[in-house]
């Protein structure tokens, strides 16, 4: 591969604000297990000829 | 071919940009907000960047024909491919350094987009009767020059070889296994609901390359356990929202797992239907795609990866929303 650039020390802040964004997301998502422990899931999201798209892309994220 | 480079280089750059917003902040969900908006934004730019790559391929140019003018490819398989290619850039520069750029970043994105495709078409011949053997003969020759793109980008040298090898040979053997069962059973055993992802084996040989150059090529292992959990929550969704089509073509997939001779003898919306509303069985599979998600979340985090951490941790958050949200919930104690 020629000219790659390579920026390794800007990508540091990034990464702490990813990981503070992982911490934050943990927490919530035990918080909702505990609240869906005891329920069983309705299918809703489904429309019957398929999922909506921004459904497909939210699972992404 | 300088305005399809510095294109990319935009969309790049929008993308870093994006990711440069996100925020420490009071409200977790905001996160997911902003993680999605620096991806969702520069997707219709991506995917006219898929089109021109796929229109300036052989087969294209021999045909005079599109490539991509299937039902359902435009607005979903795009879509979820260019999350993975910018995913992919962003891992590039968060884990290693690497900000991808130029002629380098079109490279890259020309393997991705033959690759995909490529595998895609040789599938659709395989699943599809209205495929075309012309789509199965351009299928062979994507597949041919993802991996001489592969070569050429990461280096002629035998551990590069041997990845693209066991890569494709993993996806016959998936392949294989899918075509055997078909009218029988679902090909995955329930208690190995991984296997699913073992077609994405083409995708991932790219994050094992870029850790053989860049990384620790020791890290390959558990990322193939990582990104194929990861994948392979996507593939139950897929399955679960493809039940009509997949029972049509004589495919049985986990969800159906057990219920195959009684779906069998129904037409395949009413099968589908009778799948969704299992009530338990929905909440199995949402158990089984969350625990596949926070073991990937695991291992990024033991390896030191927050995007990936973060991707995981996302597809939890949106695993529950989807399948809770709306309607009024059947509570019951039995529920695990």
């Amino acid at each position: 591969m020629q000219n790659e650039q390579r920026e390794v020390a800007s990508n540091e802040g990034l990464r702490a604000n990813l990981k503070e964004c992982a911490r934050q997301l943990k927490a919530r998502n035990r918080r909702r297990e505990d609240e869906t422990k005891d329920i069983l899931p309705i299918v809703s999201f489904h429309s019957g000829v398929g999922w909506e798209v921004d459904d497909i892309t939210g699972t992404f994220w | 071919m300088m305005t399809e480079t510095r294109g990319l280089d935009q969309c790049v750059d929008r993308m870093h940009e994006g990711l440069g917003r996100l925020r420490v902040g009071a409200d977790d969900t905001s996160q997911v907000s902003f993680l999605r908006a620096a991806f969702r934004d520069i997707m219709e730019e991506i995917k006219g960047e898929i089109v021109a790559s796929l229109e300036r391929s052989a087969p294209s140019q021999i045909t005079g024909s599109s490539l991509i003018e299937r039902h359902g490819w435009k607005d979903l398989y795009i879509r979820s491919f260019s999350f993975w290619f910018m995913f992919y850039v962003a891992w590039m520069w968060t884990q290693f350094g690497v900000k991808l750029r130029g002629r380098d970043l079109e490279r890259l994105f020309n393997v991705w987009v033959h690759g995909s495709f490529g595998y895609r078409l040789l599938d659709l011949h395989l699943d599809e009767a209205s495929a075309t053997d012309q789509e199965a003969i351009a299928g062979l020759w994507l597949i041919a020059e993802h991996e001489k793109g592969l070569l050429d980008f990461f280096g002629h040298e035998q551990q590069v070889l041997q990845h693209i090898q066991r890569a494709k040979t993993e996806w016959c053997a998936a392949e294989l296994q899918e075509k055997s069962q078909r009218g029988k059973s679902c090909p995955i055993p329930s208690e190995n609901p991984v296997a699913c992802a073992d077609k994405a084996a083409p995708i991932f040989v790219l994050f094992a390359l870029a850790l053989e150059r860049y990384g620790t090529a020791s890290l390959v292992p558990t990322y193939k356990k990582l990104i194929y959990r990861l994948v392979a929550t996507t593939q139950l969704l897929d399955d679960l929202s493809d039940l009509e089509d997949d029972i049509a073509n004589g495919f049985f997939t986990i969800p159906c797992n057990g219920l195959e001779d009684t779906l069998r003898t129904l037409p395949p919306a009413q099968a589908a239907g009778l799948v969704r509303a299992d009530a338990v069985r929905m909440r199995q599979l949402c158990d089984t795609c969350c625990a596949l998600a926070a073991e990937a979340s695991s291992m990024a985090e033991m390896v030191d990866d927050p995007l990936f951490e973060v991707l995981a941790e996302s597809r939890i958050f949106m695993l529950r929303t989807l399948f809770f949200q709306g309607g009024d919930p059947c509570r019951t104690s039995s529920a695990k």
